[in-house]
């Protein structure tokens, strides 16, 4: 039931509709049955495996918070092992044991152990949960019904974002109030978020797929468009996925987090971050990268950079289980320390050359975004070696192929199309932000009429599922 | 912020406002959308292709829309043939060339799936009695045609409704307006996915109407036969045994039963007894299989006997009307070969050229 579908669409319009007819104070009981209709119609069993983490982490919250500060550190491991294993046992294992196979020159047969989807965010914010109360910032939820509902909400559930029981409980608990304005705020994100996905991303998929199915025959400029274009979907693939769960939470009163803020804006890879799925970065950030800059403080710039490459090791294993993964975040890892530790250089050195702001940004936004179209080749392709290839071959001709081989004149038309919309949307905030936005609703509705025809006309309605999802 | 929003814009005014831009902004998608089709000449009426097609000999393939039998139906009227072939894709190699020169005639065969059986052979062939030039039909004859399980002969209830609507004065305009519409939706849906480079072949002078005539050279002749793409890789043969358990899955070419359907073999007397009205030569063909394949249907264990039936009481029942059936299933009883096949099934053009010449011609210049 992905959220373009239209299974999805009748889901949400039963459950708002049974949301707003029963009375207020059992409504948590709708959204949670609804949560859980909602991850059984993947597997029921992924449903019970769900639902048992929370109980327990349910309670070994409240264990935490009542043990003596002696013990408390005792009961947040015991949480954060159990949910390392639970993560560890459904999607390492096999990864795990095929590469001591290998190791050992062994034949693998892959154990029959399912992958319950969505099982990386829902334990992260368990474990960010316990962690909070550890760090003393929240208090452990008295109200099992409310942590299931914080670990279950259906539109975070699969891809995010990745919620604080800061942010996310109080609001489940606050009463919902009737609010026309944000219900139309709610379908204008969720209208956004299919073009993004049905306009975008999937007709970049269109493109995209075939190549990667097909290295073999590619090589040069066709392949190095190809390879950004594939930087440009899985964004709009993922922040189409975050506009329509932002929509979908808000139609229940609920404001779920930002998880996207113009990434490939970014002119450095700490920037990049700060902009770049968010809610997994700021955790990351707060509960892997700060302890360990802590704990290698007396190392100096080593200790930070050593801090950077480990956590970002860890985020690269975190999206899954194969080298491409790994590979991927320890390129960022190195990103991250080379940035961290060059950074004053860097500004002194860009000062004194004293190049208009304009050319230094955009220099920093083009170099940034190939950085990060390079660490996804290894994110995107099948093998490392598939990665390797791609590598080799980007900057060759040895195969002689048009671009038009690979995107048509027909597909750049229409992508310009969808771009040009997408230019179109940033000048209207633009101008909405400085104020210089007149008759700013016919221009609104223009736009959201223009964008509504986008998605009948130029979807690719082909029931593609999100590329987070596998995660 | 929340001003921008706009959808569903509670106040009646505003709301009216979205919708009139959301129809005019769609108005301008559909007709940019429709221009290309039409500089591909894909969405063509079928009169206009049709008249073209008999001037220029222009080759009609389009790729977003499946060619409806109406094609055909236009088609033979507009050829008034004296010699008319009906069948399913398996008779769409036979061009005009293969028979006698100076015989005036059209390949209304239609592909199976859109073809509706024997009614469909009526629709087409009724609209010809009037001029009374039609001399002879050429019967392309498929077993699938007596299985009732076959699609073309079942009625599912939609197909039901459909039916109803079609011959209900009022309602048939509304059903032919939905079909327009969710054939062109289709279309669109397949043209934006479109990564064929097909710009350079609409800025040549036109060539032949349809995407796959231009790019392919494949498509509908001026003589409704039908050509294969010049780059069309033959499917190579295959074990028997790949095919029987092929066959094992599928009851809706041939049945799993000993006898054909009465219900269809009634109808099949329908249609002969009007074309021996109107004094009309059949001659029966059943077209050829590739050898691996028709090894295949006779070692069916559940499907042998439904094809015995269909080869043995077809030729019977066209007897008693005075018509000939000739049965070329067994490919390999006249020296034909693998090479001579597209397909399991569908013979190549030179093939229908050795058949006509030896078998059939004589029958037609007798007739």
């Amino acid at each position: 039931m992905v959220f373009h579908s239209f299974q999805f669409f009748i889901f949400l319009l039963i459950t708002y509709t049974v949301f707003r007819l029963f009375p207020r104070q059992y409504q948590w009981g709708v959204l949670l049955m609804g949560s859980l209709v909602f991850y059984g119609y993947y597997s029921w069993l992924a449903t019970l495996i769900l639902l048992g983490l929370s109980v327990i982490m349910f309670f070994i919250g409240q264990q935490l918070e009542a043990a003596s500060p002696r013990n408390q550190a005792a009961v947040l491991w015991s949480g954060i092992v159990l949910n390392v294993g639970v993560l560890g046992y459904f999607k390492y294992t096999n990864f795990f044991l095929q590469n001591v196979a290998q190791l050992s020159g062994r034949n693998f047969e892959p154990l029959a152990i399912f992958l319950p989807v969505g099982i990386s965010f829902y334990v992260f914010q368990a474990m960010a949960y316990l962690l909070d109360i550890y760090l003393g910032k929240i208090r452990a939820e008295r109200h099992l019904g409310y942590f299931c509902l914080y670990l279950a909400f259906f539109p975070k559930l699969l891809q995010g974002p990745i919620e604080r029981a800061a942010d996310l409980i109080p609001q489940l608990k606050q009463e919902y109030q009737p609010d026309r304005p944000r219900d139309l705020q709610a379908l204008q994100m969720i209208l956004w978020g299919l073009f993004y996905k049905l306009s975008i991303a999937d007709r970049i998929a269109l493109l995209v797929d075939p190549v990667f199915a097909n290295l073999g025959v590619y090589s040069g400029f066709p392949l190095f468009v190809i390879v950004n274009l594939y930087t440009l979907q899985i964004y709009f693939d993922f922040a189409g996925y975050t506009h329509i769960a932002r929509g979908v939470g808000l139609l229940f009163g609920i404001r779920l987090s930002e998880n996207f803020n113009h990434p490939y804006w970014a002119t450095n890879i700490q920037d990049f971050w700060r902009r770049w799925h968010m809610t997994f970065s700021f955790w990351i950030r707060d509960y892997l990268f700060v302890p360990l800059v802590a704990a290698y403080r007396y190392r100096g710039s080593w200790g930070i950079a050593a801090a950077a490459v480990l956590t970002f090791l860890i985020a690269g294993i975190w999206h899954g289980a194969s080298w491409g993964f790994v590979v991927f975040g320890l390129i960022h890892g190195i990103y991250m320390a080379v940035s961290i530790a060059t950074l004053k250089t860097r500004n002194r050195w860009v000062k004194s050359l004293r190049l208009p702001a304009w050319l230094v940004t955009g220099y920093g936004m083009i170099i940034l975004f190939e950085m990060i179209t390079f660490s996804f080749i290894f994110f995107r392709a099948e093998t490392l070696s598939d990665a390797g290839w791609i590598i080799r071959n980007i900057f060759s001709a040895a195969l002689p192929a048009s671009l038009w081989e690979v995107v048509s004149i027909w597909q750049a038309i229409l992508l310009a199309v969808v771009f040009w919309a997408i230019g179109w949307k940033y000048a209207l905030l633009a101008w909405e932000k400085a104020g210089k936005l007149q008759h700013g609703l016919i221009r609104w509705q223009i736009f959201n009429a223009f964008v509504l025809n986008c998605i009948i006309f130029l979807g690719v309605i082909s029931g593609g599922a999100y590329l987070y999802f596998i995660f | 912020m929340v001003e921008r929003t706009c959808i569903l814009y509670f106040k009646p005014r505003e709301a009216g406002i979205f919708l009139i831009l959301v129809c005019v902004i769609g108005f301008f998608f559909v007709v940019s959308l429709e221009l290309v089709l039409s500089l591909m000449g894909e969405n063509w009426p079928y009169q206009q292709v049709l008249g073209r097609q008999q001037i220029t000999g222009q080759r009609f393939g389009p790729r977003y829309f499946e060619v409806n039998k109406h094609y055909k139906i236009a088609g033979a009227q507009l050829a008034n043939p004296e010699v008319v072939a009906l069948g399913t894709s398996r008779m769409l190699s036979l061009t005009a060339s293969h028979l006698p020169a100076g015989v005036r005639f059209y390949n209304a065969a239609v592909v199976a799936s859109i073809s509706e059986g024997i009614d469909g052979w009526k629709e087409i062939i009724t609209p010809l009695y009037a001029s009374e030039e039609l001399k002879t039909i050429v019967l392309g004859i498929d077993p699938w045609v007596f299985n009732p399980n076959y699609p073309g002969n079942r009625k599912p209830p939609k197909a039901k409704v459909i039916d109803f609507m079609k011959q209900t004065k009022g309602l048939d305009q509304a059903y032919f307006t939905y079909w327009l519409f969710k054939d062109h939706f289709l279309a669109y849906r397949e043209l934006e996915k479109e990564n064929v480079n097909f710009f350079p072949t609409l800025a040549t002078s036109r060539q032949a109407f349809g995407l796959n005539a231009l790019l392919y050279d494949a498509g509908y002749n001026a003589d409704g036969s039908w050509s294969y793409p010049v780059k069309h890789l033959d499917e190579p043969v295959k074990d028997v045994n790949h095919w029987k358990s092929e066959l094992a899955g599928d009851h809706y070419r041939f049945a799993n039963s000993q006898d054909l359907g009465p219900q269809q073999v009634t109808q099949f007397r329908d249609f002969l007894s009007s074309t021996k009205a109107h004094g009309i030569t059949v001659i029966g063909l059943m077209p050829p299989f590739r050898p691996d394949f028709f090894d295949a249907i006779t070692l069916s264990p559940s499907q042998a006997g439904f094809f015995a039936a269909f080869r043995r009481e077809i030729p019977a029942v066209m007897d008693e009307y005075g018509y000939i059936c000739l049965d070329f299933s067994s490919a390999g009883d006249f020296g034909w070969k693998a090479d001579d096949f597209h397909d399991n099934m569908h013979s190549k053009s030179d093939l229908f050229k050795k058949l006509f010449a030896d078998y059939i011609n004589n029958i037609l210049l007798a007739s």
